[in-house]
């Protein structure tokens, strides 16, 4: 029970269940960066983000009784925050400036060259130009680090649909970042 | 179990996608007062202003080294851990993280905060107004239902609050705030109507002009000021049984504009009251074990105290059964659906547009309102009608503006799981819920009648549903059997498999592959095709009829128009330009460009290399013109598959622009022909496909006079002198007008004939017909 120091985040939701708000609390500590990290990089904007962030949490909050406790917590609530960000009526098409400031963001560096390009910030530029649902689709599978199946459901999709448009996403990934090497690569 | 692997590029996205280190100080706090707030039911919120220090001092400063002084135990406690400042009646502040702030007592239990950086959320009760706080430069804005006082300059933030002078105290009283954020009607954020109360007594350095609040004129809050003096209205009531008598510890929800606002319980007598409540109309919700919900409608004014008439709760009924396969053995999981057909005098069938077969979660939703179905319309109006998989339907939560958008009503219903009770009303009522792992199911919350019970669940058929049982069932057996299955994979013109072709409405995967399951027994028609033009959506479409227009080379690729919740219809298309001008409900519209394969399926058998292989796809161009060489403007072209490819929906059509010219674009490289029609012209006989297309379509003639007895009918024969007799019937153009006109004709030399009846022959002799031109006949007597 309660004696766990580390619970899992699939107890911990279970306690929530059971009116447990500590444990809630616990869980929202967890995955605050991940979940606002994926809400700014679909909103482009931090107060979006937070906004969209506390929602979902709140959205989380509310539907813990259909949380199905055979399966993965986090998975489920990076459903809701997928779902959260399509519905975001800010999540929108990408704007002239907003790579920056997305870019701006902090992430590791890339241990090997990523498509060809070994900067990680390029990538994030690149990736702010994909439309939202493919943009989406990366994010889940590859910064939440979801499953396919996971991402699949996380998008409402079937698997192989999902494999389908992140096999495409990535085209087009390649295809941003090859115009940003052009431009690197064009004279001043 | 799907095995998975990441290769080196999978590997380096991951690392470049990492999510961001830099999180908002104070975003677990905010949430935290979210949840607070929606487990009471009840927004209170104070307005903090603080105290901005020119030259801002580290972050976190308060967090690292909280100084007794700062926090005396006695009235103010501040707690480092949980940056939590708690007051004597139970207020508490937030600090957000990495804000730099103070408290200090002020006067006994009022408290004073000075915030240099970031951000204080309030997380006030009801009561405690003596908080004062001393704001000499103040940005406050709304965060999640409350106000929050920071002192950052947002980029791209709206300004709600403005700069306050330095050294003012903010002295708080009761009021209302309601926070415009430029919501629109039906787009209401929910931070409006935020209630925030305040000390008891205003300053004079507090103003009100019109509906703002200024402080020492500036505006405070960007937003709409009303006067409330208490946020205190009642409302009382009492909820029996069907037989008078009363529902102890039923609970009654009451419901707002966005979400709950108290939920209270009957005491013994049934009795219920509920107060603090804000003004505006509220939706109660009655429940007790065993019982059907009832909702009622109420309105609640500042001071009043409401009587809500008396809630009778009737006594709920159950379907219950099980789900099995063909062998009786159970089959877990399918989602039941219990529907109830009302009297077709209670139908009252509201036309809206509806989607279905999305995954957006209903999230405490009261109960659910079809207006209209797909069904209803195509069935006569008020006849019961089952809903099916695509019919769409639009919902409204409580009679309300539809919120809901995009929610999968009746497809397989697993939205529906923890919804145990979903209230269809207008025309049809149904429940659902899924079956166990036993395949037995217990549906509740069902009133008296008879009811039509089906099971779903993917991949499956029910092969006996819908069955009708009275409410009340105990043992109603529903049965599955496992669909036929196709599987394939779409090849394209090079011989390598295509991913993202379309197979009906399934994308073949990296491998080209597709999967379609849950067939009933049959032939199913296959169209495979590349999926890649582009997809047009189109907004603001207002209801569902009307017809799509599309200008250019249009190349309709989806087979079905649907339309979602928002009145938004959406067809994948290639055209120059759109316009939507509605339609008669969703349709079939013929395949463009694809493969068509018919495939027979047994029940449960697997189809495996249903294969398509898609030629290249060509442009034909050309140009069509008349006998004497003039370009037809307006002409229609289409280029048609040669019958010995049965396996291709090639067809494709045309318009000619004012140069007669005519562009066929994605068109499959297999042979066919290429014809043309237009008015006042001749046809031409099908030309195979060569480079810059000439088609030729002779100028008719016409033949125009007058009956002698308007609306009498006649037969033309047309004998040409060159051999061959045509049969026209002439009809006048209007019932008052004796006026006929036969256009369409071959030129050339005819004898003419006018048959009255079998025995009246009217001859007009040998005329000429000539190309272009209309002969006139003159009065036919």
């Amino acid at each position: 029970m309660s004696d766990d120091p580390d619970p899992s985040d699939e107890d911990l939701a279970k306690r929530v269940r059971h009116g447990s708000s500590d444990a809630y609390a616990t869980l929202v500590t967890r995955y605050a960066r991940r979940v606002y990290s994926l809400c700014l990089r679909m909103t482009f904007s931090r107060d979006d983000a937070d906004d969209l962030a506390q929602e979902i949490f709140l959205r989380g909050y509310r539907s813990i009784g259909r949380w199905d406790s055979s399966r993965r917590f986090a998975p489920w609530l990076l459903a809701i925050a997928a779902n959260a960000c399509r519905d975001h009526r800010r999540c929108r098409e990408p704007q002239a400036g907003d790579a920056p400031r997305q870019g701006a963001a902090t992430g590791p560096p890339a241990d090997a060259p990523i498509i060809g390009l070994e900067d990680a910030a390029e990538v994030r530029r690149a990736l702010a130009a994909l439309p939202p649902m493919d943009r989406l689709a990366l994010l889940l599978r590859y910064e939440q680090e979801l499953s396919l199946d996971e991402t699949a459901a996380a998008l409402g999709i079937a698997p192989s649909h999902a494999a389908v448009r992140i096999h495409r996403a990535k085209a087009k990934l390649r295809v941003e970042l090859s115009k940003g090497a052009d431009r690197a690569a064009r004279p001043k | 179990m799907r095995t998975e692997s990441f290769d080196s590029e999978d590997e380096a996205l991951r690392a470049a996608l990492a999510p961001v280190c830099e999180v908002p100080g104070g975003l677990d706090a905010r949430i935290g007062a979210r949840l607070r707030a929606h487990r009471r039911r009840r927004i209170v919120a104070f307005v903090v202003p603080a105290a901005l220090a020119a030259g801002a001092v580290a972050a976190a400063l308060l967090l690292r080294s909280p100084t007794p002084a700062s926090a005396p135990a006695t009235a103010l406690r501040f707690d480092p851990v949980t940056r939590r400042l708690s007051l004597p009646d139970g207020t508490s502040l937030l600090l957000g993280e990495g804000a730099d702030a103070e408290f200090r007592e002020v006067e006994g239990t009022r408290g004073l905060v000075r915030l240099r950086e970031g951000d204080v959320y309030c997380d006030a009760a009801s009561g405690s107004r003596d908080l004062v706080v001393e704001a000499p430069g103040l940005r406050a804005r709304t965060r999640g239902g409350r106000f929050v006082a920071t002192t950052k300059q947002q980029e791209g933030e709206s300004m709600n609050g403005a700069a306050v002078t330095a050294g003012a105290l903010l002295y708080v009283f009761s009021g209302q705030v309601d926070v415009d954020e430029g919501a629109k009607p039906n787009d209401r954020s929910p931070y409006v109507n935020v209630p925030v109360a305040l000390s008891e007594s205003p300053k004079a350095s507090i103003e009100r002009h019109g509906r703002s609040l200024f402080l020492d004129g500036v505006p405070l809050l960007a937003g709409v000021f009303r006067e409330s003096e208490s946020a205190d209205a009642r409302l009382h009531g009492l909820v029996v049984g069907v037989d008078g008598r009363p529902i102890a510890n039923a609970e009654v929800e009451i419901r707002g504009n966005d979400s709950t606002l108290a939920t209270v319980r009957a005491d013994a007598t049934g009795s219920f009251a509920a107060m603090g409540l804000v003004d505006g109309n509220v939706t109660l919700v009655a429940r007790a074990n065993g019982c059907l919900e009832a909702t009622i409608p109420a309105t609640l004014a500042s001071k009043n105290d409401v009587e809500i008439p008396t809630i009778t709760l009737r006594e709920e009924r159950h379907v219950r059964g099980r789900v099995v396969d063909r062998f009786g053995a159970p089959v877990a999981g399918a989602e039941i659906k219990v529907e109830r057909v009302p009297e077709p005098s209670s139908a009252n069938a509201e036309v809206i547009d509806l989607a279905l077969n999305s995954t957006t979660a209903i999230e405490s939703v009261p109960y659910l309102r079809v207006r209209q179905t797909l069904a209803s319309v195509l069935a006569p109006r008020f006849e019961p009608v089952r809903l099916s998989l695509d019919a769409k339907v639009d919902l409204t939560i409580d009679g309300a503006t539809p919120v809901l958008s995009d929610v999968p009503v009746l497809s397989r219903a697993v939205t529906f799981q923890g919804l145990n009770r979903l209230f269809v009303t207008s025309g049809l009522s149904w429940t659902g819920v899924t079956a166990g792992d036993d395949g037995r199911f217990d549906v509740g919350g069902l009133e008296e009648g008879e009811v039509t019970v089906s099971a779903s669940l993917p991949e499956w058929v029910d092969v006996s549903g819908p069955l009708k049982a009275n409410a009340g069932a105990e043992d109603v057996t529903l049965v599955l059997a496992r669909g036929g299955e196709i599987r394939g994979t779409v090849y394209g013109p090079d011989g390598a498999p295509l991913s993202g072709a379309r197979v009906n409405d399934v994308v073949t995967d990296s491998d080209g592959r597709y999967r379609i399951a849950g067939l009933s027994a049959g032939t199913v028609d296959l169209f495979a095709g590349p999926a890649e033009l582009r997809q047009v959506v189109l907004g603001s479409v207002n209801r569902w009829k009307g017809k799509i227009e599309a200008e250019g080379d249009v190349h309709l690729v989806q087979s079905v128009i649907e339309f979602n919740g928002e009145s938004r219809g959406s067809v994948r298309l290639r055209a120059n330009t759109v316009r939507f001008l509605g339609t008669n409900g969703s349709r079939q519209v013929p395949p463009g460009l694809a493969a068509r394969r018919g495939i027979f399926v047994s029940e449960g058998e697997l189809q495996d290399g249903v294969d398509f292989h898609l030629p290249a796809a060509r442009t034909i161009e050309g140009t069509v013109v008349d006998d004497l060489g003039l370009p037809i403007a307006g002409a229609t072209v289409t280029f048609r598959a040669d019958e010995s490819i049965p396996h291709f929906e090639s067809s494709r059509t045309a318009t000619t622009d004012e140069s007669g010219t005519f562009r066929l674009i994605d068109v499959f490289d297999v042979p066919g022909t290429v014809g043309a029609t237009a008015d006042d012209h001749l046809g031409c006989d099908p030309a195979d496909v060569v480079p810059a297309l000439r088609l030729e379509l002779p100028r008719a003639a016409c033949v125009h006079g007058q009956l002698g007895v308007p609306g009498s009918l006649m037969l033309l024969n047309l004998a040409s002198v060159d051999g061959g007799a045509q049969h026209f019937d002439v009809a006048p153009e209007s019932d008052e007008s004796p006026e006929f006109r036969i256009p369409g004709l071959s030129p050339g030399r005819y004898e003419i004939t006018f048959i009255v009846d079998e025995e009246t022959h009217v001859s007009l002799g040998t005329v000429l017909l000539r190309p272009g031109e209309t002969t006139e006949l003159g009065r036919i007597r």
